[in-house]
């Protein structure tokens, strides 16, 4: 295997253990987000999102059952703290530059506060935008933006974008009580988006779905039914609101990522789209739109980690389109074997392909500098 | 031209079957025909909690659809005219799903659900004895209570029925489909050798049909939740929640679900038994996810991305349905649909996928030979 330096679309970022209790102080109270020491009685260290509990050993990869585990555990959440560390990292997996998403931030999208969500959102961008000035030809955040209020949402925009941001990350699906992403009260944003050409990206998480790792107890034996539903709930979003709710009509040149939904879903999904705009959509007299259902997946962009079949996806989209992450820090995250995992995944698709999908078309959604050779440096 | 078989096919119960049955027993609940909802006039179907407009279920404005559409409202009255149908298309047999009453599993009312599936059961079994060879129907069984779901298994059973269609959710109100509670009726259909069947509509995800005004522009987003719901039920329930581990010899048919979404799902299940189930403490099932395949049975219609399924699934456990005679059945161009969907793979699979794989799963009566009209 020759190895050549690879680009992460979907990397992430431990937030620091202090970060919103420092800069919210007391504002609020309980609710903020933080480290503890047990949850239900179950001792260990948990964080407390704003909303639910989750054990962070659980989250981060490594753990306590060996001296090497644990020293992986400590390795990646020191690469969060420090950039210098993770570089050193990326470097070890040969990973050129990696697109950097929360982790916490993720979960606290989903608070019932909306004032601390957005606190939250502020305090996260700027402090991920510092971090990533330590490379900014190689770490490239991903800024959150919560949608509840659609005026703050365009300010906070527009503040990340002149604090480096390549992307924002919005709530994957409007709450119940709010309205749907289709509606135009939600334009200015995407209008603005598309004219400063940042892509919204749909992350698992952030949406109505429980993350199976908020669960305890009982709760657990739904990991299966709420494994399932949270790696899938971008997807009628994608089709009802962006798609057929015309989000995707009136901005042309927006783009939308939908990261760690993998990718094995797509054939499936445009047979199901392809059925919605062609035979059930006349018969029920639902509006026309202008495009077909590969017209408006041109412009949808998929981040995927170790996907057994991305074959399958290349047959249904335009492979320019799927761009491979590593998940790192993350549990499942392919650190430090990134470029085994790329080879085994995509090395089946030919040598021009698994550089476009490891590579490039990362790179070109996001603008990213390249080195002038993609050889790995020797250790 | 050879038979095929259709896994998929229906039934339009008929207009006053609730009502002539139920009488004044669920005055204002009583599934029944309508002319008009909401004002806006026209037919509309009421299953006892929800509204259907018929003309959308029937093929709306396609006149292609529109000018069969008599035929097909015949074949759900007299099974002579279905055969006759039957024929013209060039199916031998027909598994038989409910319509209306996939919908009435829906209905808040628990007496008048469980009512309603006897007599839909009772009509069924009729309506399938004028032609026994051909037409293989499944029963309705509401779960709100297992001793009433297993008695009425057993009494469907003995009145000829070939498999169990159920709810294919538990409520939120009930216990999910893995607790203990519902063993009894799991081991009550496997001993009969009673496929289960997971159909869409009958769950707790509305089904596009049913939305009307503004809330319509929920329907794609709604319909995929709709076609998914089998998927998350088969995991946690059935795999996950160890169903298929208690009863090795259950079997349960998808239908209507289509099928290439099972290579994607296949892999999801696969890393819940792995790194990432680990990382969650997930208690794995007994055996290797693939092994329940054996276990589950998919029907399909029209997929056109069927073949992401070759080397993924087993080719064995899935079949071609009409869907007849609903709005997007294949009715009168199932030949060529089929065609469309298999041609350009091995003869011998396409006859498995369009006529023996549901006829082995089913035991249907086969002709002699499987080119029509030769008999």
């Amino acid at each position: 295997m020759d190895n050549q330096l690879i680009i992460s679309s979907d990397s992430h970022m431990i937030e620091p253990e202090d970060l919103f209790e420092k800069a919210l102080g007391d504002k609020y109270g309980d609710l903020t987000p933080r480290y503890v020491d047990e949850h239900l009685g179950q001792k260990g260290k948990h964080y407390f999102t704003g909303l639910e509990y989750i054990r962070v050993d659980e989250i981060v990869e490594g753990d306590d059952a060996t001296e090497e585990s644990r020293q992986l555990q400590q390795e990646l959440l020191a690469a969060s703290n420090d950039p210098a560390v993770r570089l050193k990292c990326i470097d070890k997996d040969g990973v050129w530059a990696e697109i950097i998403n929360s982790t916490w931030m993720l979960y606290s999208m989903r608070v019932r506060n909306d004032d601390l969500a957005r606190d939250c959102c502020r305090i996260y961008n700027s402090w991920v935008a510092e971090y990533c000035t330590h490379a900014p030809n190689r770490l490239f955040p991903t800024a959150m933006v919560h949608m509840e209020n659609v005026a703050w949402a365009c300010e906070e925009l527009e503040r990340v974008v002149k604090l480096g941001h390549k992307s924002v990350l919005v709530n994957c699906d409007t709450r119940p009580e709010w309205s749907y992403y289709r509606d135009p009260v939600y334009d200015p944003f995407w209008a603005r988006a598309e004219e400063m050409n940042v892509p919204i990206t749909l992350h698992i998480i952030t949406g109505n779905v429980r993350d199976p790792f908020t669960l305890f107890g009982e709760e657990r034996r739904n990991t299966a039914r709420d494994g399932l539903n949270i790696c899938s709930e971008a997807l009628p979003v994608l089709l009802n609101e962006f798609i057929m709710g015309e989000i995707m009509d009136r901005f042309p040149k927006l783009k939308l990522v939908l990261s760690e939904y993998e990718v094995s879903w797509l054939p499936y999904f445009m047979f199901r789209g392809k059925q919605m705009i062609e035979a059930f959509g006349p018969a029920l007299s639902l509006p026309k739109i202008k495009g077909s259902i590969e017209d408006y997946m041109g412009r949808v962009y998929h981040g995927f980690i170790d996907d057994t079949w991305v074959d399958h996806a290349i047959e249904a989209v335009d492979h320019r389109t799927l761009m491979w992450g590593s998940d790192f820090p993350h549990a499942r995250c392919t650190y430090p074997t990134s470029q085994q995992i790329v080879h085994d995944t995509l090395a089946k698709l030919g040598e021009a392909k698994m550089a476009d999908l490891s590579y490039f078309n990362c790179a070109n959604l996001y603008g990213i500098e390249l080195p002038p050779s993609r050889a790995m440096a020797a250790e | 031209m050879d038979w095929i078989n259709s896994s998929d096919s229906h039934v339009l119960e008929p207009a006053d079957l609730y009502t002539n049955a139920l009488g004044d027993k669920y005055p204002d609940a009583c599934p029944r025909y309508l002319d008009s909802y909401q004002g806006v006039s026209g037919t509309f179907y009421f299953m006892g909690y929800e509204y259907i407009r018929l003309d959308n279920v029937g093929g709306g404005a396609d006149p292609e659809r529109a000018a069969f559409r008599e035929d097909r409202l015949r074949a759900s009255e007299d099974p002579q005219a279905r055969l006759k149908c039957l024929d013209k298309d060039g199916v031998w047999g027909e598994v038989l799903n409910a319509t209306w009453t996939l919908y009435t599993l829906r209905a808040p009312n628990d007496d008048l659900a469980r009512d309603c599936c006897s007599v839909f059961n009772d009509w069924l079994t009729e309506h399938c004895s004028a032609e026994p060879r051909r037409l293989y129907g499944t029963g309705m069984v509401h779960l709100a209570d297992v001793d009433w779901a297993v008695k009425e298994l057993e009494r469907a059973a003995k009145k000829g029925v070939r498999s169990i269609l159920i709810n294919i959710d538990a409520r939120p109100s009930w216990p999910q489909y893995h607790d203990p509670s519902y063993d009894r009726f799991w081991a009550a259909a496997q001993d009969h050798d009673l496929p289960i069947t997971l159909y869409i509509i009958a769950g707790n995800v509305k089904d596009l049909f049913t939305f009307h005004g503004a809330e319509r522009g929920r329907i794609p987003g709604e319909t995929i939740k709709l076609f998914s719901e089998a998927s998350w039920v088969l995991s946690n329930d059935f795999i996950f929640g160890g169903i298929f581990d208690r009863f090795p010899k259950l079997k349960v048919v998808c239908s209507e679900h289509e099928v290439s979404w099972l290579p994607h799902w296949l892999y999801r299940n696969r890393q819940l038994c792995d790194e990432l189930g680990q990382a969650a403490n997930v208690i794995p099932p007994k055996r290797p996810v693939d092994d329940y395949q054996d276990q589950i049975f998919h029907c399909m219609i029209d997929d056109t991305a069927w073949e992401v399924c070759i080397g993924h699934a087993n080719l064995k456990n899935i079949a071609w349905g009409s869907d007849f005679p609903h709005a997007r059945c294949t009715y009168p161009r199932s030949q060529q649909v089929v065609q469309d969907l298999f041609g350009n793979h091995d003869p011998a699979l396409m006859a498995d996928l369009s006529y023996y794989n549901i006829a082995n799963f089913f035991n249907m009566a086969l002709p002699e030979t499987r080119e029509v009209g030769a008999a």
